[in-house]
């Protein structure tokens, strides 16, 4: 029930990394059409807008990431096929994303207050707006990778019921 | 308590190392690595290991890399690269072994026009490995020639990596764009050198032999693509426009040539390419704020000028400096995505370099060679692993093919450590400016 949910927020990720990437595109070409047209008037924000999305898109990429499986990982070892070394073989890479994912959560916090202390240089905006992305990131990777490790655990539990 | 250099380099690698063998994702293993560092160290905070990676992200330089990445999706969306495809056929397809010529010219036309070795192989690869199926050309080798051809993605500017590097190490993008350029045409042909004593081997067919009329409706297809490389490289090199902006004219073109002039893109293409671009990006760009991380802590502690104390006591000169590069850039690429391996690595060596007199552009290139050797070489070799799942190989079963292509390569990757003029000598002529 719970993968069906977190299943369809990602997709909603998804959606708006689509978006994301869309709006992105908006900032940086004010920026070349004001340069070298003049239709436009220069507008000093659009470099630091374009670097909040970019550190969102960034952020949000690496929760979907997680939740796919999709970040790069190197398999130098051959892949288990019995299964109490398939399960220390999965469940370690969750376990390890999880303890990023609550370093992240833990200090993001800290590290949003310290942002909430400052103002961006020409937008003037709350650096709390993007500083937020760390623990929030943080968050559902600990998140995703708790409920990818319940999953690897039952696929376990399954396999030696029905071996036994 | 208070780690000595050495501890803690140690604490980092070794812990890195560790992860990745337990196949802890590369972004997170870097990350990690630092956490032990960070709580034991009294100089140190948490928290430094979070701002290290937020100032990474700070970098309007790093946006050009989503968008050189959208603009390759675009193009293999919008059937921009069959177009590139039937020019190469024209010009190469006449040869024994038509079809994997095709490939490395195709993989030089896509190259000058995206910075994406992965782009390549992902569009190029859908295309030509099964035509080279059907034709009778050995899967081994359609998927070897499309692997390996694709690197030149980020030889043959514009090249992401490049840009990457410039951004870090404060280099001439226009510059390093120029000296990829003579490296890279000649691993092109280094590669269709190696694909005609394969047809010669194994008797690969000729595609075919294109009349005049063939021929001028290739040039008059593939026209419009092949402007992208002229405003990208020209108004970069030219001083016109900065790698980001570039980026975006050369995405806003494509889209263009997508939706408007080839109407090949339709509104919901749009919507997933934007999507599958972000996702992209956003897994290669996760990896830099993490290996900055982890890269500052080895400056913090000073690796790398006992690195380059070690190094510089050896006394290598010019070429084995460059050689000594080359083989770490190469070591580092089969383990790790080509963007830590030039924050990490690429800054500790820098000095070296300096002290090794090797100069700075020659330097990026050799290293940026080696690590598209990277893209190739199992574990991590991302186009292998992109041709051979669209191939329905392993990428073990590629292995052999793709030694013997990589071979010719290598012996390019020495000749550049040996005479770095062979990159110099453009952006010399092109940029004097760049070398004051």
């Amino acid at each position: 029930m719970l993968g069906k949910y977190l299943d369809k927020f990602c997709a909603g990720l998804r959606i708006l990394l689509g978006v994301m990437m869309g709006a992105l595109a908006i900032p940086v070409a004010m920026q070349v059409v004001s340069r070298y047209t003049g239709l436009i008037p220069t507008y000093l924000w659009t470099e630091e807008l374009a670097t909040f999305l970019f550190v969102w898109i960034v952020m949000i990429g690496s929760i979907v990431a997680v939740w796919d499986g999709t970040h790069f990982d190197v398999r130098i070892t051959r892949n288990a096929m019995r299964p109490l070394p398939r399960l220390l073989q999965d469940g370690i890479v969750h376990v390890a994303i999880m303890i990023f994912g609550a370093f992240f959560l833990f200090y993001g916090i800290e590290y949003t207050e310290f942002g909430g202390n400052q103002r961006s240089v020409m937008m003037r905006a709350n650096l709390a707006i993007t500083h937020i992305s760390v623990p929030i990131a943080g968050g559902f990777w600990l998140l995703l990778s708790c409920y990818r490790l319940s999953e690897v655990i039952a696929q376990y539990l399954n396999r030696e019921s029905s071996q036994t | 308590m208070i780690l000595d250099t050495a501890t803690a380099a140690t604490m980092l690698i070794a812990g890195f190392l560790v992860l990745i063998f337990i196949r802890i994702p590369v972004a997170f293993a870097l990350g990690l690595a630092t956490l032990p560092v960070v709580l034991l160290e009294l100089r140190l905070t948490p928290f430094i290991v979070l701002d290290r990676m937020f100032q990474s992200y700070n970098s309007f330089i790093l946006l050009a890399v989503p968008f050189f990445l959208l603009a390759a999706n675009l193009m293999n969306s919008g059937k921009v690269t069959d177009r590139l495809i039937e020019l190469a056929r024209v010009l190469t397809g006449w040869m024994p072994g038509g079809l994997g010529h095709v490939n490395v010219a195709v993989s030089m036309l896509f190259a000058g026009i995206s910075g994406s070795s992965t782009a390549d192989a992902a569009g190029i690869g859908k295309i030509l490995i099964p035509a080279m199926q059907k034709e009778g050309y050995d899967t081994r080798f359609a998927v070897a020639i499309t692997a390996c051809s694709s690197v030149m993605g980020v030889i043959i500017p514009p090249s992401i990596l490049m840009i990457v590097w410039g951004g870090v190490m404060q280099v001439s993008v226009g510059a390093l764009f120029l000296g990829g350029a003579i490296p890279g045409l000649m691993i092109g042909l280094a590669l269709m050198a190696t694909v005609y004593g394969f047809a010669k081997a194994r008797n690969y067919p000729v595609t075919a032999t294109p009349n005049w009329g063939e021929f001028w409706a290739a040039w008059k297809g593939a026209a419009l693509a092949l402007l992208t490389p002229v405003f990208v490289i020209g108004g970069i090199v030219g001083g016109l426009v900065t790698p980001t902006e570039s980026a975006i004219i050369a995405a806003g073109y494509a889209l263009i040539l997508g939706m408007f002039v080839y109407r090949t893109v339709t509104p919901k293409d749009l919507g997933f390419i934007l999507y599958d671009t972000a996702r992209f990006a956003a897994i290669s760009l996760f990896a830099i704020g993490t290996a900055s991380a982890f890269g500052w802590l080895l400056s913090f502690y000073d690796a790398p000028r006992l690195i380059v104390s070690i190094l510089t006591a050896w006394e290598f000169g010019a070429f084995g400096t460059a050689i000594l590069i080359a083989l770490l850039f190469l070591l580092f690429g089969l383990f790790i995505d080509a963007i830590p391996t030039i924050i990490i690595l690429g800054t500790v060596l820098m000095p070296v370099a300096q002290a090794g007199g090797v100069d700075p552009i020659a330097f990026a290139i050799i290293g940026i060679v080696s690590l598209a050797f990277g893209l190739v070489t199992p574990p991590y070799g991302l186009c292998l692993l992109i041709s051979a799942a669209i191939g329905g190989l392993n990428v073990v079963q590629a292995l052999r093919e793709v030694v013997l292509i990589l071979a010719p390569m290598l012996v390019i990757l020495i000749l550049l450590a040996a005479f770095p003029e062979i990159i110099l000598w453009l952006p010399k002529t092109v940029m004097p400016g760049a070398f004051r």
